[in-house]
């Protein structure tokens, strides 16, 4: 266990200096220059660019910016924004919780449609309705976050005008929970489509799976009402591969929320990633990547400790 | 014999599907088991014995494709009869686990892996018995007592993955005589073990019988087992009962050339050491469901085939004596020799 421990947190070393090495080059190749907003103002003269150049830390040799950011890292100083010399976490956590908002909404409402029209088809395979959600998540799978996006803003905002564009609140009115679940619920949707069709399929596949298993047949000839063996027998076993989705899907999400964000102008880390993209914010540029990939990584730690508490069969091996 | 707990008559299952010709898995079984009862049922492999089990207790995959007729009447109690093939689910569900309980093949999946041991059996006893959680689990300790598990109060908490096949078996048998079922139906319980394990098991049914006093209906495929379990063998040959008789009269004077040459492929010791002989097999194979042969349906296989009889009339199953049936038209003419 140790031994799987220590070797899962050298993976996670090795993948976070890989992200960071390739998201440094690949910001630093990228055409545009974090100065170029500077090179416009009026009066700006060579000299003060120089020094602004310098400020910023951007007149060593790459490979040199690169140690000194990663030092940096390691000691907690992420640096700080280009934009409004803001340090980079301050600023990635003033928009973290809009998006934990947003992706967390979505999540559960993705776990839980998808998980139950999974269940619904897997209990009656074969049915029109099964066909139906099987149709329905390759469709839903098949079109980008995006279109949905403009699709529901142009039917629900603009023709019908139920729901708000984007936004986390109305302009200028004061917070009201009413207001702020509103404007919620378009991009929460959006963002839980895609998850919905991959929970749907995916809970489907492994509640038929375990219908078919021996230990079901026993149930039933103990003479269990089908509500017990669905959940107890059923469900039980059909968790452990469905905890394995709900890693995987962290990630996925994220990235799901940068369309969405942007679509609907919702104040998250997604937008706030494009934007610093935008402006050559380097730092928060780079902060944001680290973030999402600790996350992820750490999405995959959970994932597998959580497998453990569910599955008494690996606890066994570990005693 | 006294009256029959079980009785069972002209039980036939068919596989309808979709496409292709329908498969008459079982055709007109009838055979009846009294209480106390071990009865064996033999036969080769799609030979119907386990689709008849699971009809027994409405195991069959529902929806349109099967199709289960006959009756099957069941005495619950000395006063009530009912017929298993006509229950609704909801009576048949309080009886299965409950009067009529099975234990399978393979003990290394037919239990839940993320349930304990003790919550496997004492959810049959919370449902049919309505015993609360700490009753049951008391009383799931016992059970694993006696039915030879060392440690149960350990056991209990274990989950299957920690048990060997053995062990597990022993599980599945305290879990099906949890509420002292009348009828045990045990579908080939020792083929998945070791041998020396499938002999405790044997044992153990035997002597639990002997305590609980249930009536047994036997599935297997391995005639050595027959001759220590059984009181009474049914043999079953693409689909059919083909020989009903008590242990004795079928291992020593079998009356359907089916049956005769089933028995004799059991290796005997002295045989083997001998090597005088070598054990007999039976050519050619169990007909395909969808296209079983014109007349007797063992007639492609049977060293007594005599054209222009066998092919062309499907015996019925008739008395050769009290408590003897067999399913051959020329069973009198082969006995005679």
């Amino acid at each position: 266990m140790t031994e799987t421990f220590v070797s899962r947190l050298v993976r996670m070393v090795v993948t976070l200096a890989i992200v960071s090495v390739t998201g440094f080059l690949l910001l630093h190749l990228a055409p545009g220059d974090p100065l170029a907003q500077f090179a416009l103002s009026p009066g700006m003269t060579a000299t003060q660019l120089g020094v602004i150049r310098h400020q910023m830390g951007l007149d060593v040799p790459l490979p040199l910016q690169y140690l000194i950011w990663v030092k940096g890292l390691l000691v907690g100083d992420w640096g700080r924004s280009f934009r409004d010399h803001q340090p980079v976490l301050t600023v990635i956590f003033g928009h973290l919780g809009a998006t934990l908002e947003l992706a967390g909404t979505a999540s559960l409402l993705a776990t839980w449609v998808g998980a139950s029209m999974g269940m619904y088809g897997a209990f009656r395979q074969g049915s029109r309705t099964d066909t139906l959600m099987t149709v329905l998540s390759v469709v839903l799978l098949s079109i980008p976050t995006f279109w949905f996006g403009l699709v529901f803003i142009s039917l629900f905002s603009v023709r019908l005008g139920w729901l708000p564009s984007g936004n986390i609140h109305a302009v200028g009115g004061a917070f009201s929970l009413g207001d702020y679940l509103r404007h919620l619920l378009l991009p929460a949707v959006v963002l839980a489509l895609g998850s919905t069709a991959i929970w749907s399929r995916y809970t489907r596949n492994a509640v038929a799976e375990v219908l078919g298993q021996d230990y079901i047949r026993t149930a039933r000839a103990k003479g269990l009402s089908p509500r017990r063996i669905r959940y107890r027998h059923v469900l039980r076993n059909a968790l452990l591969p469905m905890i394995t989705l709900a890693g995987l899907q962290l990630p996925t999400l994220l990235s799901g929320a940068l369309v969405t964000e942007t679509v609907f102008t919702w104040p998250g880390i997604g937008r706030l990633f494009l934007d610093s993209l935008e402006y050559r914010d380097y730092p928060v540029a780079m902060g944001i990547l680290m973030f999402s990939a600790v996350l992820a990584t750490f999405g995959s730690i959970v994932t597998d400790a959580l497998y453990a508490v569910a599955d008494p069969r690996l606890r066994a091996g570990r005693q | 014999m006294s009256r029959p707990i079980l009785s069972v008559r002209k039980l036939a299952v068919t596989f309808a599907q979709g496409s292709g010709p329908d498969i008459p898995a079982v055709e007109g079984a009838s055979f009846d088991v009294g209480a106390g009862e071990t009865v064996a049922i033999v036969g080769e492999s799609s030979s119907g014995k386990s689709v008849t089990a699971m009809a027994l207790l409405g195991l069959l995959p529902a929806g349109a494709g099967t199709i289960v007729s006959g009756q099957a009447l069941f005495r619950r109690d000395e006063a009530h009869e009912v017929d298993l093939l006509a229950l609704p689910e909801r009576e048949m569900r309080a009886l299965r686990g409950r009067d009529i309980s099975m234990v399978f093949q393979d003990p290394m999946t037919s239990l839940n892996p993320v349930l304990t041991i003790g919550e496997q059996i004492a959810e049959v006893l919370t449902t049919h018995d309505g015993l609360t959680r700490r009753q049951a689990r008391a009383t799931a300790v016992d059970l694993l007592a006696r039915v030879g598990l060392r440690d149960p109060g350990q056991i209990v908490s274990h989950y299957p993955g920690q048990l060997s096949g053995g062990m597990r078996q022993r599980v599945m048998i305290a879990m099906a005589l949890a509420c002292r079922p009348r009828l045990l139906i045990a579908d080939e319980p020792t083929t998945a073990l070791d041998v020396t394990v499938q002999a405790q098991i044997l044992a153990l049914l035997r002597q639990l019988q002997a305590e609980m006093g249930m009536a047994i209906i036997f599935i297997t495929h391995n005639i050595g087992v027959v001759a220590q379990i059984s009181d009474r063998v049914v043999v079953m040959y693409s689909g059919q009962v083909v020989e009903n008789a008590p242990v004795r009269d079928a291992l020593d004077g079998p009356l359907m050339p089916y049956s005769s040459v089933l028995f004799r492929t059991v290796p005997t010791y002295d045989a083997v050491l001998a090597r005088r002989r070598r054990l007999p097999t039976i050519p050619g194979h169990v007909p395909d469901p969808r296209h079983r042969p014109q007349g007797c349906t063992f007639h492609p296989r049977c060293a007594h085939f005599r054209p222009g009889v066998c092919d062309m009339f499907r015996p019925s199953l008739e008395a050769a004596r009290e408590g003897h049936e067999v399913r051959c038209v020329r069973w009198q003419e082969i006995a005679r020799g």
